[in-house]
């Protein structure tokens, strides 16, 4: 396919990425239920997982996979730890709202 | 005998340790046996070592034991010794431990007798042994530290004895202001310690054998860097003395330690502790050698108490607290027989001194006993009837301390005259205290005579028709020590007969022969005034004397005073029945600054320091406060903020790229 | 004996004596204090050991175990003793059954952990005293902290939490101070070791640099001095001193304040006597302010702890002109008076404690006349008040002497001056102190210890010690006469390590 590049650039890569966290940073911010903030701190995660990759590739370095593998290990135990946290609350409170999880002010 | 001299001071500890352990188990009598028992035991040591020092005849610096290394550490050639425990045994310690044990034990056995009825029998005993310890290492110590541990266990006996009825708040009151009061003093020996360490390295006072250092006394001229620093040595040294020895400005103390029972008025505000600075000065004198200006301060402030405190004696009711002032004032002769470099002729004193004030003390005593307490000299009078022992050798001691030619304080009060007359002729500043001194004699004369005329002659005057009190001899533990002392108080000047009473020839009396080789000053003017000078001024003291007894005489023994003479001596009388005022002074001036400053500093602490600590403590709390509000609890909060701090940081990166 | 790691063994039986208490004793704690009086007799005994075959002549430092621990930092467990360190020892090993013994009545709930807690407590003190590696003296440094934040927290008066906190807090920040000035030295000379760190700092070229060595000495002279305490910091020391329960005071003032002057001679002056010698007037200006301070605040106490507690402040003064004055005499005397202070002070707030037991009260004006009711106790305080106030023949002239005679010569400036206004010192202590005695022993009677219907006290509602209580004091009467009559022992043992002090501090000077 001529015009096209070879390969899908990093720039691309960036954009989606881009995208994708704000999206994320997004609906940590506004999303009033626990586990929609919840999705939206993975898909940040998951955003610079692909930045990574990406750039992992144009350098053609292993590094960036790896450290991948690492954040995606760390986000499988924090939802597991986040998960039964928000079980818990739901269980107390009878709701995942988390403007009612306030006690730890100051 | 000289290897037992250690039994000298060890003795009346044991007695001490015995009477303070076991003194309440054993009852009475084996509290005496350990109490006297054990001074009189030491005197006879003492007796047999000083026999031994005269058969070994002339000597340099006496005989030194040295028993055990005290403030040092390391052996051999590491050793370091800052003070050790030793003595030193001469003739001037001689004549002080044969006075300290002699006298300490009539006064023990005194004590028997008078203190028979009170429930502290076992600690009074315990402490007069443990005095008699002290006073015995401050006078047979070779080195200025130990020497000072004497001078201050003899404080701390003093604050003991004298708050032994501690039950009175005027005992304790008095007891703890004698301690203070030397304390004070004792700093400026405190600080003059210092120096000699620092100076000489060593507080020896004779070169120990096989010692590198030589003691300081062999070498007093080696001073500090400046005169000014040599001068400084014997001054702050006469603090100490003006502390313990009762001389003005420290002399308030003595007074008020009549509060303890009488035997200890006797034998440590009369006989023995107050001394202590007279014997201090002897025998450090190398040191005041040096500075003709210290030996002038000696003298200055010496004639001044004798005058002060006698005129002050001259207007006081209460028996104990005339010879209080009378001790006073005759320390003052002692002292100003140091500052005209005559050591001798004052140590002289303080042993003729030591028998007829003991004597005195003892004798109020006996009429204080036989009183039932009774104190003032207004309720006494024709007490010579009642109790004809007690009075006859009160007359002697009366007779002894004015100076009667052939009773002891005849001998050693001229020869301090003489001394200081003498020395006038080179100094004439001492011509004026010798002034001094000599209307100083009169004074005394006045006011033993008023003393014994009020209590000894005319009528009884107390409260007869009452029948509680019926004047009466004391027992004969109290009278034989009054007899032996009466003849104290008569042979032991004879020791100090000068050359132109008996024509003998050879330098000075024969005590002043004896104590030679101790005290005999090296470096200011020494010299023999004629004999028919010497004679005229034993006549003209003689005459003062005469005069004295005869005012006294005209005005309690007869028609008493004109009313003008009254009007005239009035305001006199005021001053020094107020004791100069110097108690209400020194409240002035020293005692309530300190007070204030103290309670100042105490709210300073309570306040300040307290407040900064709180302050700095709740500014941090007040802080964190503020702070925590920013702690909203909101999870999306924290979210934003975190994002915003995430952007700032990469656009302040980005913008500082 | 060469083989016995008797140090590590001193150690150990502590440690033990803690597993002891919380296994031994039941649920009401009622053999607790038995089994931690056993364990600290033995330790005791292991001292002696200690002070028996410790040589004055010897090395430096003996008794010495050293292994590996941290060895990529230069950190090893290294422990020895030297004379300064063998007195203290000692001081401890005794204080620790004498706090134990008296803690009597004052101490009635949970006895179990307060035993173990004193035990940690004398652990982390000995610890303190023999380590000879800098790590491991801040780990033990830090550990004393743990024991007496609780003994004050959960046993003290009304005040404690409040006195606790501030007490640790104050601690904390000086401690913080040396951990740093410590990972500075350590890392920069590539080893913890407190001889190899002497070594490194004393070969040529190995010098770090006078200012430096100031602000390292600055570092570490705030936490010893924060913990002895010097004036101004010593405002933890009265509210903690006050509401801890008697036994802990003891320890605290007697033992754990020690460790503070310890420190300060062993790591302040003996790693940078140069240093030391540069801030010797100022630190002496401290201490002479200590000094007169605390006793004329202290002559304005009504309360007879507090009164005591203020006078420790002043006593303290004493210890720390001594140690910075530098010359031996005033060295000797300095550690001397560490002893002596620990047994005076500890002694009077015993003392005090007794008092306390009997009459409920610390108030001085409520006592009174009890001279008359308790005429062996009132023996016993004449001479541990006279102690105290520097009476000869007692312990506190033999300190007090020795250090004012060597600071008086001591080369750095003003500090002559500064001897004198100590002295002054001795003379304010003597105000205070018979001020004390005179209204709490003499007077009249007070009328609230008049029973008057002849009980078991006699006409009195409170009686004299009983044996217990004597045999806590009797020895500390023993040591007061001891080293105030023949201090040689103690001196010899101290003088080879005070010499090794002062020849770096006359080194310095050059």
């Amino acid at each position: 396919m001529p015009g096209l590049p070879e390969t899908v650039p990093t720039e691309a890569y960036l954009a989606l990425s881009a995208v994708l966290f704000g999206i994320g940073a997004i609906g940590v911010v506004l999303r009033k239920s626990a586990l929609t903030m919840f999705m939206s701190i993975e898909l940040m995660l998951n955003a610079v997982n692909l930045t990574l990759v990406a750039f992992a590739r144009q350098f053609g370095r292993l590094d960036g996979q790896v450290i991948v593998f690492f954040v995606m290990a760390v986000a499988a135990a924090e939802v597991a730890v986040g998960l039964a946290i928000i079980v818990d609350i739901f269980r107390s409170r009878r709701s995942v709202d988390i403007d009612d999880v306030s006690w730890l002010r100051g | 005998m000289l290897d037992q001299l250690w039994l000298v001071p060890v003795l009346p500890l044991a007695g001490a340790v015995l009477n303070a352990f076991l003194g309440r188990r054993f009852g009475r009598d084996a509290v005496v046996a350990f109490g006297v028992g054990s001074v009189a035991l030491s005197f006879m040591v003492a007796v047999g070592t000083v026999n031994d020092l005269l058969a070994m005849g002339q000597m340099m610096h006496g005989v030194e034991t040295h028993l055990f290394p005290w403030l040092a550490w390391g052996d051999g050639a590491a050793r370091v010794t800052v003070a050790e425990v030793g003595m030193l045994l001469d003739p001037l310690s001689a004549t002080m431990i044969l006075v300290v044990t002699g006298i300490g034990t009539l006064i023990h056995v005194y004590s028997a007798g008078y203190m028979e009825h009170d429930d502290g029998f076992a600690r009074y005993f315990a402490y007069l042994n443990l005095f008699t310890f002290a006073m015995l290492v401050l006078v047979l110590a070779n080195n200025l530290v130990l020497l000072f541990v004497g001078w201050e266990l003899v404080g701390f006996c003093s604050w003991a004895l004298i708050g032994f009825w501690f039950d009175r708040d005027s005992a304790a009151n008095a007891g703890r202001k004698a301690f203070i009061t030397n304390r004070i003093g004792d700093l400026g020996v405190l600080v003059a310690l210092f120096l000699v360490w620092a100076n000489w390295g060593t507080f020896a006072f004779h070169t120990a054998p096989g010692s590198m250092t030589p003691g300081f006394l062999d070498d007093p001229a080696k001073v500090l860097a400046t005169p000014l620093l040599a001068m400084a040595i014997p001054l702050l040294l006469l603090v100490g003395v003006t502390g313990k020895s009762a001389q003005i400005p420290l002399f308030v103390w003595l007074p008020d330690a009549m509060e303890g029972p009488t035997p200890v008025s006797a034998l440590i505000h009369a006989a023995t502790m107050v001394t202590g600075g007279v014997y201090l000065v002897a025998r450090v004198h190398p040191v005041y050698d040096q500075s003709p200006e210290a030996l002038l301060a000696l003298a200055a402030i010496g004639a001044l108490t004798a005058f002060v405190a006698a005129t002050i004696a001259t207007a006081q009711n209460d028996i104990k607290k005339v010879l209080a002032y009378s001790t006073v004032s005759q320390l003052g002769f002692m002292v100003l027989g140091l500052g005209a470099g005559a050591y001798s002729a004052a140590i002289f004193h303080v042993m003729t001194h030591a028998f007829f004030k003991a004597l005195l003390f003892l004798g109020a005593g006996a009429v204080i006993h036989g009183l039932a307490n009774q104190q003032d000299l207004r309720r006494m009078g024709g007490l010579l009837r009642y109790m004809p022992v007690t009075g006859w050798t009160f007359i002697v001691g009366w007779l002894a301390i004015i100076g009667v030619p052939g009773f002891a304080g005849f001998f050693s009060k001229d020869l301090i005259l003489a001394k200081a007359f003498g020395r006038g002729l080179v100094d004439p500043t001492y011509l004026v205290l010798y002034g001094v001194a000599l209307v100083t004699v009169g004074l005394t004369a006045f006011y033993m005579s008023r003393l014994v005329f009020l209590a000894f002659f005319g009528e009884y005057r107390g409260s007869h028709d009452e029948g509680e009190v019926h004047p009466h001899e004391a027992p004969f533990s109290m009278l034989f020590p009054l007899s032996v002392l009466a003849v104290g108080s008569v042979v032991a000047g004879w020791v100090g007969v000068p050359a132109f009473l008996i024509g003998a020839g050879g330098e000075g009396t024969a005590i002043e022969r004896f104590l030679a080789p101790a005290t005999l000053a090296t470096g200011v003017w020494e010299g023999t005034l004629n004999h028919s000078t010497e004679l005229l001024l034993a006549g003209l003291s003689v005459a003062v004397t005469l005069v004295g007894v005869g005012a006294a005489g005209v005005i309690f023994l007869g028609e008493g005073a004109s009313p003008l003479l009254g009007e005239l001596v009035r305001p006199f009388r005021d001053l020094f029945a107020g004791r100069w005022f110097l108690d209400e002074l020194y409240g002035a001036v020293v005692v309530r600054p300190v007070g204030r400053v103290s309670s100042y500093l105490a709210s300073f602490d309570a306040g300040v320091v307290e407040g900064t600590v709180t302050l700095v403590g709740s500014s941090v709390t007040g802080l964190g406060g503020i702070l925590a509000r920013l702690q909203s609890g909101y999870v999306r909060g924290y979210a934003v903020t975190m994002l915003v701090g995430a952007v700032g940081v990469v656009a302040a990166a980005w913008a500082l790229r | 004996m060469n083989g016995v790691p008797l140090i590590s063994l001193m150690l150990a039986i502590p440690a033990l004596g803690v597993l002891g208490v919380i296994a031994g004793a039941g649920r009401d704690g009622a053999a607790a204090r038995t089994i931690a009086l056993l364990s600290s007799a033995v330790t005791f005994v292991i001292s002696l050991l200690l002070w028996v075959g410790y040589e004055p002549a010897g090395a430096r430092f003996q008794f010495e175990e050293q292994v590996d621990w941290l060895p990529d930092f230069g950190i090893s467990y290294h422990v020895g003793i030297d004379g300064i360190s063998l007195l203290l020892i000692l001081l401890t090993t005794i204080f620790v059954p004498v706090a134990l013994a008296a803690s009597g009545s004052s101490v009635d709930t949970r006895l179990r952990e307060f035993a173990s807690l004193v035990l940690v407590l004398q652990f982390a003190i000995l610890g303190a005293l023999v380590a000879l590696d800098l790590f491991v003296f801040y780990i033990f440094f830090e550990l004393m902290l743990v024991p007496t934040f609780l003994l004050v927290g959960v046993w003290g008066g009304e005040r404690r939490v409040a006195a606790a906190m501030r007490f640790f807090l104050f601690t904390m920040v000086g401690s913080v101070a040396m951990l740093v000035g410590m990972i500075a030295l350590g890392t920069s000379k590539g080893t913890f070791d407190y001889v190899g760190l002497i070594d490194a700092l004393g070969k040529p070229g190995g010098s770090i640099g006078a200012a430096t060595a100031m602000w390292l000495f600055v570092a570490f002279t705030l936490a010893f001095a924060i913990k002895v305490p010097l004036v101004p910091l010593h405002s933890w020391l009265p509210e903690a001193y006050v509401q801890a329960p008697v036994s802990v005071t003891v320890l605290m003032s007697s033992v754990m304040a020690k460790v503070g002057t310890y420190g300060f001679l062993r790591f302040s002056i003996g790693l940078f006597p140069g240093a030391a010698q540069e801030a010797a007037s100022a630190v002496a200006l401290l201490a002479t302010l200590g000094i007169v301070y605390g006793a004329l605040v202290a002559a304005k106490q009504r309360d007879l702890k507090r009164l005591v507690a203020y006078s420790s402040i002043s006593h303290l003064g004493f210890v720390m002109l001594g140690l910075v004055a530098g010359t031996t005499e005033a060295v000797q005397g300095g550690v001397i008076q560490m002893v002596n202070h620990g047994v005076s002070t500890g002694a009077l707030f015993l003392m005090a404690g007794m008092l306390n037991e009997r009459a409920r009260t610390w108030a001085i004006a409520h006592f009174g006349g009890l001279a008359r009711v308790m005429p062996v106790f009132a023996a016993l305080l004449v001479l541990v008040t006279f102690s105290s106030a520097g009476l000869p023949f007692t312990n506190g002239f033999t300190g007090e002497f020795l250090i004012l005679t060597g600071a008086f010569r001591a080369p750095a400036t003003h500090v002559w001056a500064f001897a004198v206004v100590g002295a002054v010192g001795v003379i304010l202590g003597a105000v205070y102190l018979l001020r004390m005695f005179q209204q709490v022993m003499q007077g009249p009677v007070n009328p609230a210890f008049v029973a008057g219907n002849g009980g078991a006290n006699g006409p009195f509602s409170i009686g004299d010690l009983t044996g217990r209580e004597m045999l806590i004091l009797a020895p500390l009467a023993v040591l007061i006469i001891w080293i105030g009559v023949y201090p040689k022992p103690f001196l010899d043992r101290s003088a080879p390590a005070v010499r090794a002090v002062t020849a770096s501090f006359a080194g310095a000077s050059r």
